[in-house]
């Protein structure tokens, strides 16, 4: 009697074990750099979580990472419940949000405990361009037709000035931040919008890359999928907040996360919303 | 002694070829496992290289897709596997999966090789340590097996080669190193089997050193074998010479033997008959001068005597053939009677003899008197021989004396010549003298002193000589003699003043064995003369025979007879119970070499009479053994032993010995002696015609017999001529000159007619006129 007791205890404890090991977690993040950059980027703070997930929960939780091929992927992913959380541009939150709108934010990016970094505009070093408003009967490069600052807030920032698509010589979206920075330098558009740390990289490099004008940008936001429960949610928030591993972050170039409200993306929804009065 | 061990029929395989074989049954096994050893490696070393590709288009596939497999770019995974398979011909397959195992690309051409030729592999595809997918790859190991085993193939062939190569300079260095110079070896050690004369073997420098050193067991062996042969050789030579020397020897040694029975036989009885006649001349009226002339005769014969009877014993010391006697005897007596024998030589010098005997010498003891009294003998006749004028003193004494044994000491003082010492060294060596002077001066053989010395080292002691020259010599000599009681003794050595005719009881018992029936008449008649009976038989075994049946108290035995010779008699008397067992035997035989009595004594005889029998003799000796007896003086001249006192004149011309029919008168009757005579004929005769008979038949046993005993008889009636031929024929027969034998005996019959003729007419005659009487 006793003998069959220990077998009943010990087979419910391997089903429980099974049963532990199925918190798994599926993170999205859509090919702003090469994919394997991305992997390289994330996984090291996706395994802090797991281990701080584990240890807050009591349960083994895998993490695995998604990369999708294009932004508009990444969005379909997130508001189709595919992935549980994703990290993502503000530009794409903020369709994804209008897509679904019971996304919940999970955290905000820190940079150097802002939640605020910049976008430049920039020329050539030797360009007669110094500031926005010379710029018009120019050709511009822009970002991702997604990008955040590669076009929402650049072409807002042209708009605000009364440039429009239409004073521009030609425009083009490059795609990559890098690409921006390089296309300009090489002197193949007289301007062009990146973020800052990409135009500092190529300007290290030694890209003849010149600031003429800087506007703010919300760092980006980690997003759950609607899908995932409230235990998770809160858990995967708390840990998010709590990350403070240096090196996982250093990766991400970044110092921590910080909570995140819908609201801190406003100015992104607004720079969105007028898009449409570039062209 | 095992037998040679046989080389097999077998056939044998020469030891290159068998090397060559072996080898070459090496090199299949070495093919044999390296090719199964080499398959089951190559079979790894296949799989190995599959797993190694593979891994390898994994890691470069990886390389290429993983982008493409993290954002599951399918398009682009389909070209990438599509180019893969293309480039990568042993790929049969490449299929890529998520990591839910959702496909993402597959590329595949057609199967066309058996499913055991496949191998399949499975990667997972990580980066950073997640896993984004999986990817399966299938390989055809087919080409790459054929690859391999095309490479392996040469490879094994290019080993076989080598090794077939290897092994074939393997076989030529050794046949050059080992087996040529093996053959060679065996080549010089089959020619060194069949002739030992060989130059020495040389290997080539290149030999090893073992084979060196067997090239040199064979040299050696073959300078051995050469020395051998040689020895051998030397050996035969040496040997040949040996038996040519042995057989002169033999020859030598026989021709002595005879010599000696010559000496023994025909020299001394002549000389006996000179000194006879010239005793009996002495006796007839000389003038000074013929008395003077026949004493210096008489004296001559008598050294000559002695001289002849020293060479016979040295002769015999010689050839280690002297044997000494061990019987009671009167030590006093002994000294006594050799005195007395000399004493008369003495006085005729005008010197002194003295002898001392030591009071606490034993008076009785065993030992060999007669050669005892033969040293004293020469010893005192030296003295008087060296000695001028004064005295010769002889001191017996007791040297050492335990329970069983003493030392007796003798010396003999002379006042004589004496000698230098440069001469004392040699004294006791053979045919020493002093000097030459004395040779001329003093007769002799020079063998006296170096017989006296043989005599006394048999006896367990020591001689030896002081001297002086001019105030004389003493010589001493110590023997060995063992204790007895009076009883045990029973060598009667009689005074010398006592000496006389014996004449035993009257009331004894004698038994005469005598085949032949003329010596059985002379003794008969010779013993009824003393008035004593004595019963006859013919041969030993009725001796025997009569001796079990009656009581006799002595027996005169011959010693050649038919059916039993008296030797084997004496003996087979011996195994009988006391009386008859210890009954005294005395000898009768014409054997009178020096030694027969030894041989006599140890068949158990107790005395021996030669023939011619002498009747005195008889008597004492019959008297002695008997202890029962009467003693009557008697002249001097039968004293003497038979030896040495044998008048009879032999003369091998004379058909009849008138001096043998005058002692046969003496020692028996005038009126009887042609009675014996006659009868002594008329055996002969029956002897001659069996003689003849044998020489017709061939028989030499039976010559050798009958002539013996025909010569004993004719000696002993005077026929002297028949006795000397019958001799010699008895003597071809014994020495088997069957030849000369035969030659002899064909003249035996004449010269036996002539000598029975003439015998005849003397006993026709009579013996009764003056001319046979001899003074008593």
């Amino acid at each position: 009697m006793k003998t069959l007791l220990t077998i009943t205890i010990l087979l419910f404890s391997l089903t429980s074990i099974t049963a532990q090991a199925d918190v798994n977690l599926k993170f999205g993040v859509y090919t702003s750099d090469k994919p394997t950059t991305m992997v390289k980027m994330f996984r090291p703070i996706l395994n802090i979580l797991e281990q701080e997930m584990t240890n807050k929960i009591g349960e083994p939780v895998n993490i695995t990472l998604h990369v999708a091929k294009s932004y508009d992927q990444g969005i379909n992913d997130l508001v189709s419940g595919q992935v549980d959380f994703a990290r993502m541009g503000p530009a794409s939150y903020i369709t994804s949000k209008e897509q679904n709108s019971e996304l919940q934010l999970l955290a905000m990016e820190s940079k150097k405990g802002k939640k605020v970094f910049y976008g430049i505009i920039c020329v050539q070093d030797q360009s007669p361009i110094n500031k926005l408003t010379q710029i018009k009967g120019h050709s511009f490069a822009f970002g991702d037709k997604r990008s955040t600052i590669g076009r929402y807030l650049s072409q807002y920032q042209l708009a605000q000035q009364g440039i429009y698509a239409r004073d521009l010589s030609s425009y083009e979206y490059l795609g990559r931040h890098d690409r921006v920075g390089t296309a300009v330098g090489a002197g193949q558009f007289d301007a062009g919008a990146l973020k800052e740390s990409t135009f500092k990289k190529l300007k290290a490099k030694g890209v003849k890359i010149r600031e003429i004008s800087r506007f703010p940008n919300v760092t980006k936001p980690w997003i759950a999928s609607s899908n995932l429960n409230k235990k998770l949610f809160s858990t995967l928030k708390e840990s998010l907040l709590e990350l403070t591993d240096v090196t996982a972050l250093k990766v991400l170039k970044k110092q921590g996360f910080l909570s995140a409200s819908d609201d801190d993306y406003n100015i992104i929804r607004k720079s969105m919303l007028s898009n449409a009065t570039f062209f | 002694m095992k037998p040679a061990p046989q080389p097999s029929t077998k056939r044998r395989w020469p030891l290159w070829s068998q090397m060559a074989l072996a080898l070459v049954a090496a090199l299949l096994v070495v093919n044999l496992i390296t090719v199964i050893f080499t398959r089951h490696i190559v079979s790894d070393f296949t799989l190995d290289q599959v797993e190694e590709i593979s891994r390898s288009s994994f890691a470069l596939l990886t390389a290429t897709a993983i982008d493409a497999v993290i954002t599951e770019d399918i398009p682009l995974l389909e070209t990438i596997a599509a180019h893969s398979l293309e480039k990568t011909p042993s790929m049969i397959s490449l299929r890529m999966e998520n990591e839910q195992g959702k496909l993402l690309a597959q590329q595949s051409r057609p199967q066309t090789t058996a499913d055991d030729k496949i191998r399949s592999y499975r990667y997972a595809i990580k980066f950073e340590g997640e896993q984004f997918g999986t990817l399966n790859i299938r390989w055809d190991i087919q080409p790459i097996e054929t690859k391999i085993n095309n490479h392996v193939i040469k490879v094994q062939l290019f080993i076989s080669a080598m090794l077939i190569l290897l092994t074939l300079l393997t076989v030529i260095l050794i046949y050059w190193l080992s087996i040529r110079p093996v053959h060679r070896i065996t080549h010089y050690l089959t020619l060194l089997s069949k002739n030992s004369q060989q130059l020495p073997l040389k290997l080539p420098v290149f030999t090893s050193s073992e084979l060196e050193l067997l090239s040199t067991s064979a040299n050696e062996l073959s300078e051995m074998m050469q020395q051998q042969v040689k020895r051998e050789r030397e050996l035969l030579s040496t040997r040949e010479e040996l038996l040519i020397a042995h057989d002169e020897a033999l020859s030598a040694n026989r021709a002595k033997s005879g010599f000696l029975a010559t000496m023994s036989h025909e020299i001394r009885t002549p000389i006996n008959a000179i000194l006879g006649i010239l005793g009996l001349l002495k006796d007839t009226s000389l003038s000074e001068y013929q008395q003077q002339l026949v004493q210096t005769g008489r004296g001559s014969g008598e050294l000559l005597l002695t001289i002849i009877n020293d060479v016979l014993d040295f002769s015999k010391m010689e050839a280690d053939k002297l044997q000494l006697e061990y019987s009671g005897f009167n030590i006093h007596h002994l000294f006594a009677q050799g005195i007395e024998i000399l004493k008369h030589q003495a006085d005729e010098k005008g010197l002194t003899f003295i002898l001392i005997m030591d009071p606490g010498l034993p008076r009785y003891a065993k030992g060999d008197p007669d050669r005892i009294r033969q040293i004293l003998i020469n010893l005192i006749n030296n003295a008087i021989k060296f000695t001028a004028s004064g005295c010769i003193t002889v001191k017996v004494s007791l040297l050492k004396d335990n329970d069983e044994s003493f030392s007796l000491h003798c010396s003999v003082q002379d006042t004589g010549i004496g000698i230098d010492e440069d001469h004392l060294a040699g004294i006791f060596d053979e045919f020493t003298m002093v000097d030459q002077t004395h040779s001329r001066h003093h007769e002799g053989s020079g063998l006296g002193l170096a017989i006296c010395n043989r005599l006394v080292n048999l006896m367990q002691g020591s001689i030896y000589c002081e001297s002086e020259p001019t105030k004389g010599s003493i010589f001493s000599f110590s023997i060995q003699l063992q204790h007895i009681q009076e009883d045990e003794c029973t060598n009667i050595t009689i005074p010398i003043a006592e000496v006389a005719t014996i004449i035993p009881g009257r009331d004894i018992r004698i038994l005469l064995a005598e085949d032949n029936t003329a010596n059985q008449f002379v003794i008969k008649n010779m013993l009824k003369y003393a008035g004593l009976q004595v019963d006859i038989v013919a041969n030993g075994l009725e001796a025997v025979e009569a001796i079990r049946n009656l009581p006799y108290d002595i027996v005169l035995m011959d010693i050649s007879m038919p059916e039993m010779d008296g030797l084997t008699a004496t003996q087979e008397i011996r195994k009988y119970p006391e009386p008859a067992g210890k009954l005294p035997i005395i000898a009768i035989t014409a054997h009178a070499l020096s030694g027969d009595r030894e041989r006599f004594i140890n068949a158990g005889m107790n005395d021996y009479l030669s023939k011619p029998i002498d009747r005195d003799l008889m008597l004492n000796c019959i008297a002695r053994w008997t202890k029962d007896h009467t003693i009557h003086q008697h002249d001097e001249n039968s004293l003497q032993h038979s030896d040495t006192d044998n008048l009879q004149a032999k003369n091998e011309d004379h058909y009849v010995d008138e001096q043998v029919l005058k002692q046969l008168v003496r020692d028996t009757d005038a009126e009887i002696v042609p009675e014996i005579l006659l009868f002594y004929i008329e055996d002969a005769k029956k002897r001659s015609q069996l003689i003849s008979q044998a020489i017709t038949e061939d028989n030499f046993k039976a010559l050798e017999f009958e002539t013996h005993t025909l010569g004993s008889s004719a000696a002993a009636h005077g026929n002297e001529k028949l006795h000397q031929l019958a001799r010699k024929i008895e003597h071809s027969c014994k020495q088997y000159n069957l030849k000369q034998a035969l030659l002899e005996a064909k003249t035996l019959s004449n010269v036996a007619n002539e000598s029975f003729r003439l015998l005849a007419q003397y006993a026709n005659k009579g013996f009764k006129s003056d001319n046979w009487k001899i003074k008593e």
